[in-house]
């Protein structure tokens, strides 16, 4: 189901079209994903296995539960934009052909700055580096530039010079034309494949393949949302919170009518009142924890308008036939384990996880960056000197795949790569040097609060100081 | 305590120092911040063109001066916390101004039921004044007077 009008949002809705699911025309807007569109219309299951039905889990091109067959080509739902007249279907038994098509010829492109990924993080290091006059270009798998700051409509946090007070989708459109203003090429639809021995990244795009040989790279993956084990969680309707959030609030499509939100760290409590104002009722939150994990006004927005939040509950287990029907949640004792007769049981149609993210970080370590795990920063994470440079000279790091934070210390992060980066290409000019300074200060204030503690202690570990 | 609760009571700002004294909400409109933990975050104060709102540094919990304060509400449109609301007892009537961001959008003589931090309802109220801040609607409503400290939101009827 669509979402007719939203309070703080505006759904273009232009040139719709229809394209086929198995046969069954289905309704789309331009710039809509098939993911949405086929949500939409009511299609949860995009994937029959030998166990059950699945549904999408991420919405962003990382889990596999959106593959489709379009037009005879294997690809996430999530990834594709709507066009008149395609045909999509399950995938069932794929078996890779041998390539059929011609291969096309590769095309080298050579650029000063290569960024991985256009989140904020990305497209900040993007834009100090093009600032400074290089030639910068920024690779995305998505259709869309601007990450998942695309998918948030609450007010940031901070101070003016960090566009606090702005809404997340609004800080997307001014980082996006922030960068095309300062000559910054986005190309979309072209996800990073992989780095050769031989000095190129391989970039599919379109129908062509670039052979991409950058003078320094910015790698600002994001990350990925967790999944809980449980019963049931493969079950259409179990998806990440920030995929409840691409439908609702990229594309105004209802994610469902009655939700339960495990999880009641900040993305829990944030998306549990924007489901609110999607117009979906939040049953519960529930937290493992004896204490919300989140900021008490976030918190304090959900409760008001009476949101409970269960702490020390957890998920046991999801029912349902071909999609979720019922969540059923148990306190917990001392050992964090169920205790039994405390069941209590939500006619729910969607169960979204926010149980924390890990750092996308693949990229660097298939090109040989040295990673460490570290509990506090979310997983595999690379080792980097305080100015965001991995082991690998003129390859940087930041935003979530450098560590899970959130977005202003992505866009700081991204500001002290980039300036990094045009330092190794244009020398220690003084401005570049100070101003990477002024963006550690900021890092350094945005991560005195009581929250940022365990990073820090994660950053300790990871942080290799270099004499400059 | 708070973090179990997932909201703060008044018992807990006073004893903060945060609840303006009955004399100075029947002099007219103020404001009362229930930011209580140290956020990073100053885009009350920025927006305070009286320098009524303080916070140390970018993260101290903001304070609020009662004598420079006007009530005007722009505090309570541009918190993204939510946390920022304006109480009064003028003319012996409760007024409370507060966020919010749902549909149906309000408007002047509009019925909504009030709402405790909490959730509870705890009786139905009439908007007064509405104005937006970046989508937000900044909306007064009265409320009986006892109830100024309690009402922290409405929800259409």
């Amino acid at each position: 189901m669509r979402i007719a009008e939203h309070p703080i949002l505006e759904f273009k809705r232009e040139n719709p079209h229809t394209f086929a699911f198995e046969g069954v025309e289905v309704e789309a807007f331009e710039g809509e994903s098939l993911a949405a569109a086929l949500w939409a219309k009511g299609v949860r299951g995009l994937r029959r296995v030998s166990w059950g039905v699945l549904g999408p889990f991420c919405m962003i091109g990382y889990c596999s539960g959106c593959l489709v067959e379009v037009d005879g080509r294997r690809t996430r739902a999530c990834l594709e934009p709507s066009r008149p007249g395609l045909r999509v279907g399950r995938i069932g038994d794929y078996v890779p052909r041998l390539a059929a098509e011609q291969p096309g010829k590769a095309e080298e492109l050579e650029v000063d700055v290569m960024v991985v990924g256009s989140g904020p993080a990305g497209l900040s290091a993007a834009i100090v580096s093009g600032e400074s006059g290089l030639d910068v270009h920024v690779f995305e798998r998505h259709f869309r530039p601007g990450g998942q700051l695309v998918k948030q409509t609450h007010k940031f946090f901070g101070s003016g010079e960090l566009f606090g007070g702005l809404r997340g989708f609004q800080i997307a459109e001014r980082l996006v034309s922030r960068a095309r203003e300062v000559g910054v090429r986005i190309h979309t639809r072209a996800p990073v494949l992989g780095y050769f021995k031989e000095g190129f990244f391989a970039v599919s795009e379109g129908e062509r393949l670039l052979l991409v040989k950058p003078r320094a790279v910015v790698v600002s993956t994001g990350a990925v949302e967790r999944l809980l084990p449980f019963p049931g969680n493969y079950l259409p309707g179990v998806m990440g919170a920030g995929a409840a959030q691409t439908l609702m609030n990229e594309y105004g499509v209802k994610p469902g009518e009655r939700a339960v939100v495990v999880g009641a760290g900040n993305v829990g409590l944030i998306v549990s009142y924007q489901l609110l104002q999607a117009g979906v009722r939040v049953l519960a939150v529930v937290e493992v924890m004896p204490e919300i994990g989140g900021w008490l006004v976030h918190a304090a927005k959900i409760r008001r308008l009476g949101v409970p939040i269960l702490t020390r509950h957890t998920v046991v287990r999801a029912e349902g036939g071909e999609q979720l029907e019922r969540v059923v949640v148990a306190a917990v004792d001392e050992r964090m384990e169920p205790v039994p007769g405390t069941e209590k049981v939500f006619d729910a149609d969607l169960l979204l996880l926010s149980v924390g993210l890990t750092p996308e970080s693949r990229l660097l370590a298939q090109m040989g960056a040295r990673m460490v795990w570290s509990p506090e920063l979310g997983g595999y994470v690379p080792y980097r000197s305080e100015y965001m440079e991995t082991s690998i000279p003129g390859v940087y790091v930041a935003g979530d795949a450098s560590g899970i934070e959130e977005a202003t210390t992505a866009i700081l992060t991204g500001r002290v790569a980039g300036y990094s980066a045009a330092v190794r290409l244009l020398g220690p000019r003084r401005d570049l040097l100070e101003k990477r300074e002024e963006a550690l200060r900021l890092l350094r204030e945005a991560r005195r609060t009581p929250f940022s503690a365990r990073v820090v202690r994660g950053l300790e570990r990871v942080i290799v100081r270099v004499a400059q | 305590m708070w973090r179990s609760r997932g909201y703060v009571e008044v018992e807990e700002l006073k004893q903060m120092g945060l609840v303006p004294p009955p004399e100075r909400m029947e002099r007219g409109p103020v404001a009362v911040t229930e930011c209580v933990e140290e956020i990073p975050c100053n885009v009350c104060e920025a927006a305070c063109r009286l320098g009524a709102v303080s916070v140390e540094g970018l993260r101290g919990r903001p304070r609020v001066d009662w004598d420079r304060c006007t009530g005007c509400g722009v505090c309570v449109g541009v918190c993204p916390g939510q946390a920022m609301f304006v109480v009064s007892l003028a003319g012996g009537e409760g007024r409370v101004t507060l966020p919010y961001e749902f549909l149906p959008k309000l408007a002047p003589g509009m019925r909504v039921k009030l709402l405790s931090r909490r959730g509870e309802e705890l009786g139905v109220g009439e908007v007064e004044r509405v104005f937006e801040v970046n989508k937000t609607q900044v909306v007064t409503v009265r409320v009986p007077g006892e109830l100024v400290m309690e009402v922290r939101a409405v929800w259409p009827l």
